[in-house]
């Protein structure tokens, strides 16, 4: 990726989020499209008559249960006659989408576009079903395989590497709803004890409920413009200084052997290869020193150890006890999901958009109460496929150089 | 006239029914013959990396070539990953339940599957039991469909 | 801004050289590593994959974690645009204008013999579900009232044109036995439709350097249409023409029926070939039925879709065709169209040129 000559810049110069919660009380799935466009038109101070494309972000369907439900979406989003298109990279596609959106307005062909999505993730009664759908159908899926399983297992594997225990994966999740709490958009608002977690039932050992992320319903947007459509008078632009994505092997059990970066399946390599390619973009050489916020894909509190080994922020094996000593907590050296995460909301179509969104609100230190004091440089960040589909986005406060 | 009477959600079903018939490539189908009807666990090599991969792929996705040459695993090999499975999920087996992914002797991957024989009345009594790297059998069923679940692992030594 | 130049194309289809049959995954490894073999180049020198997946059509609940691995993606930057392998092409196409790719694989596939009944079943839970879905509508519903409203509109020589077009699209086939097939959802009759088959394609983008490429993608548009059915104007693809100015814009093309000399038009069924004429400016609308009755050596040249296409990135075979018209010489330049959606709904228009 060292032959990234990028055209122009991207700004991300409006953001909207439906308050999430679960999916019973939710409006519909084309409702919740227009409020969270709607939300992002009005922070960017736009009609939906100025937007020159598309992008929507839905990942597996199945969830909300319409067959390539973007055919449906078009009409909802005043999307005749324009530029429609739509990503689903699993669980990351909330932040492709923003790629993708990104490439519409870097290649110079279109000045605004809107990248907006939702999801309704209990509409199929339980998403866990459709999750084991989701593995090779000769080898994998009879198994059962679920996306729990997956991570577990990942889990089990860090811990035998690294000794990290279920009270330090508690510790995260303390932090994790400590920080949701003040975040008026999550889904779970309550503070949780290190005992209430380790009390929590299994889900798949050595996962607890209360290491897990909820099934949320919700919407998010995001307008992305070309330099030349960014208004000094109206905008406080957030800047795509750097992004890139990685995918893993589909097969876990490929995974099992450290590879020359020392990785193995206990850890998320193609996250590390996503950082490395973005921060690369970004011109960030020391990531500790250089990134102020961090919002990271992680659906189970394990995750969010080793994503934070991943990014640069921590050596391999030692992110556990840094969490204890609350070194990612809103106070802490580099916060870590100040919105409280996907462990306080998890709309899977638009979970890594909202890491996006939350990355921009800090660098235009609009984040309120879990607002992380100065922030310049903030990391987003997506997670799909089996532990297998990461990406990364740099966001800033100041325009890139070109 | 009221265009929002009540506040209830309004709910209709709409039920999926698809059917598919995935058709296994050339060495899937080789594999789960094998196993189905010679009751032996094979896996491939890649040509390229040399690793000996279970379950065996046409292709090796980090060298992008073809694969080559079976190998055939022998019954027995590593615990690598595992969990205890202790949610219900409609359509899935009743919890508890242990998935396991086991690299066989001979091979450079590894490959899922159930470990049974375990006591599952304490979760966390079974889990001290195990342990990454601890040696498993791979086991047969006795009546066997072509299908992945025709292997399982239990603990040995 | 960066050009794009295409240097690789690759397909396959259900079975392998030695009539094995192949798995999904298979099939696009199969592709995939053909386009690379043509355009001589390794996986490892890609920057970039881009892949149009169907989780529905393909069975698998996110296709991709299977399907990117065979498409070249491990450890590579992917995305899939599960709208359509149009927008696969766009995206692509838009990557290298960017300047954050050098060189991608554009892949897409189809493959009807994985799902019992074919993409119909999928195909049909993709309509709305508080209105369309109980209704009966379905992909080959759609295009029938689509064929319907065309021949409506453009009057009572409509199905003899049809007629022709699938006759011509369909090689070995005459009007007559079209006409004399069965009616599948009137007006349309079994050989006006596509039988669904197996297949994979895939195409190599690279920057375009100071080496004049064969073959460049000089400009990709793309417009939509709604979804919902009984909101459509049926009888016109104005989306279609809009896509068309796009991409004409892009690559410079003043005079589109003058300037470009292949079209590889995407005959979901003959009517939708005919809707196309007009709005990709083949010729005005008094001369559609005309022309489509008459036939020419510049429409669909290898035969159309109704010789047989895979579901959903079927059409992606559209470029590839493009790019071997421009390769062989006889086209300078040439147009792809690729829809997807009811009656289609979502379209996407490539100008494939011969280097300057």
């Amino acid at each position: 990726m060292s032959a990234v000559e990028v055209n122009r810049p991207v700004a991300a110069i409006g953001v909207g989020q439906t308050p999430f919660g679960p999916t019973h009380e939710a409006p519909t799935y084309v409702e919740m499209l227009q409020q969270s466009a709607a939300a992002a038109l009005d922070s960017a101070a736009l009609g939906i008559d100025d937007l020159d494309a598309v992008v929507l972000a839905l990942a597996p369907e199945s969830l909300m249960g319409v067959n390539h439900a973007e055919r449906w979406c078009v009409e909802y989003l005043a999307g005749r006659d324009k530029p429609v298109m739509r990503i689903q990279t699993g669980g990351a596609t909330g932040l492709s989408a923003v790629e993708a959106g990104y490439a519409h307005v870097a290649s110079g062909l279109y000045d605004r576009v809107l990248v907006v999505g939702a999801d309704r993730v209990r509409e199929s009664g339980d998403a866990q079903k459709i999750f084991n759908k989701i593995w090779d159908p000769f080898y994998e899926r009879d198994l059962p395989f679920t996306t729990i399983t997956m991570i577990a297992m990942s889990a089990v594997r860090y811990m035998h590497n690294y000794g990290m225990t279920e009270r330090q994966m508690a510790r995260v999740s303390l932090k994790a709803h400590r920080n949701g709490a003040l975040n008026p958009n999550a889904h779970i608002r309550r503070e949780v004890t290190i005992e209430e977690v380790l009390e929590s039932r299994y889900l798949s050992w050595p996962l607890k409920l209360l290491d897990a992320c909820p099934q949320s319903a919700g919407g998010c947007a995001v307008v992305l413009a070309a330099p030349e459509a960014v208004d000094p008078a109206a905008h406080s632009p957030a800047w795509i200084a750097g992004h890139s994505m990685a995918g893993e092997s589909y097969y876990i059990g490929d995974r099992l052997e450290f590879s020359e970066r020392g990785y193995d399946y206990g850890d998320a390599e193609a996250l590390a290869v996503a950082a490395e390619r973005a921060y690369a973009m970004a011109g960030i050489t020391d990531p500790r020193r250089q990134i102020d916020a961090v919002e990271t894909y992680a659906s189970f509190t394990p995750v969010e150890i080793h994503n934070a080994e991943a990014l640069g922020l921590a050596d391999l094996g030692t992110a556990a006890a840094l969490f204890e000593q609350g070194f990612f907590d809103l106070d802490g050296e580099i916060p870590l999901n100040p919105s409280g995460g996907v462990i306080c909301t998890n709309p899977i179509s638009v979970t890594a958009m909202v890491r996006f969104v939350e990355a921009v609100l800090q660098v235009q230190g609009r984040a309120g109460p879990h607002q992380v004091p100065n922030a310049r440089t903030a990391v987003a960040t997506g997670a799909g496929g089996s532990h297998q589909f990461f990406n990364v986005a740099v966001v800033t406060s100041e325009e890139p150089n070109r | 006239m009221s265009s929002q009477a009540g506040t209830d959600p309004f709910v209709i079903e709409q039920r999926w029914d698809l059917t598919y018939n995935h058709t296994a490539d050339p060495v899937t189908a080789h594999f789960l013959r094998t196993l189905r009807d010679e009751g032996r666990v094979l896996g491939i090599r890649c040509p390229v990396c040399e690793r000996v991969l279970v379950p065996p792929r046409p292709f090796c996705d980090r060298d992008f070539c073809a694969t080559e040459g079976w190998v055939e695993l022998a019954m027995s090999g590593t615990l690598e990953l595992f969990t205890v499975m202790n949610l219900a999920i409609a359509g899935l087996p009743d919890p508890p339940y242990v998935l396991a992914y086991v690299k066989p002797d001979g091979a450079d991957t590894a490959i899922g599957g159930f470990l049974e024989g375990v006591d599952l009345s304490s979760i966390d009594a079974a889990v001290a039991e195990l342990e990454v790297g601890a040696p498993v059998a791979i086991k047969l069923r006795e009546e066997r469909r072509g299908r992945i679940t025709d292997l399982y692992f239990e603990r040995s030594g | 801004m960066h050009g794009a130049a295409i240097t690789g194309i690759g397909e396959a289809g259900g079975a392998d050289g030695d009539g094995r049959e192949h798995s999904l995954e298979s099939m696009i490894f199969a592709a995939a590593g053909a386009a690379l073999a043509d355009a001589g180049i390794d996986r490892d020198d890609l920057d970039g994959i881009v892949i149009a997946a169907s989780d529905q059509t393909d069975g698998r609940a996110i296709s991709s974690m299977l399907t990117a691995g065979p498409a070249g993606a491990y450890l590579n930057d992917e995305v899939n645009v599960a709208s359509s392998p149009g927008h696969a092409l766009a995206q692509a196409y838009m990557q290298i204008l960017a300047g954050t790719h050098r060189r991608i694989l554009v892949s897409s596939w189809g493959k009807a013999s994985e799902s019992a009944g074919g993409a119909q079943p999928a195909e049909r839970l993709s309509a709305e579900p508080f209105f369309e879905r109980d209704s009966g509508l379905s992909a080959l519903a759609a295009a029938a009232l689509q064929a319907q409203a065309h021949r409506r509109a453009a009057g009572p020589e409509a199905e003899a044109a049809a007629l022709a077009v699938a006759a011509r699209n369909r090689p070995g086939t005459t009007a007559e036995q079209v006409a004399a097939s069965a009616p599948i959802a009137t007006p349309l009759r079994a050989l006006e439709v596509p039988p669904e088959t197996d297949g994979a394609f895939s195409l190599v983008l690279e920057r375009e350097g100071d080496e004049r490429p064969r073959v460049r993608l000089a400009a990709v548009g793309w417009r939509s249409d709604i979804g919902r059915i009984a909101e459509r104007r049926l009888d016109r693809l104005d989306h279609l023409g809009l896509a068309a100015a796009d991409a004409y814009a892009r690559a410079g093309v003043a005079e589109a029926r003058r300037e470009i000399d292949a079209w590889h038009l995407h005959d979901y069924t003959a009517d939708a070939e005919l809707l196309a004429y007009e709005p990709l400016r083949i010729c005005p609308a008094g001369e559609v039925l005309a022309l489509g009755a008459a036939g020419s050596a510049a429409i669909n040249p290898e035969g159309g879709s109704l010789r047989g296409e895979a579901p959903f990135g079927g059409p992606l075979r559209k470029a590839l065709e493009a790019v071997r018209g421009v390769r062989s010489g006889q086209a300078g330049r040439a147009v792809a169209q690729i829809s997807t959606g009811f009656a289609g709904q979502f379209q996407t228009v490539a100008v494939i040129e011969a280097g300057r």
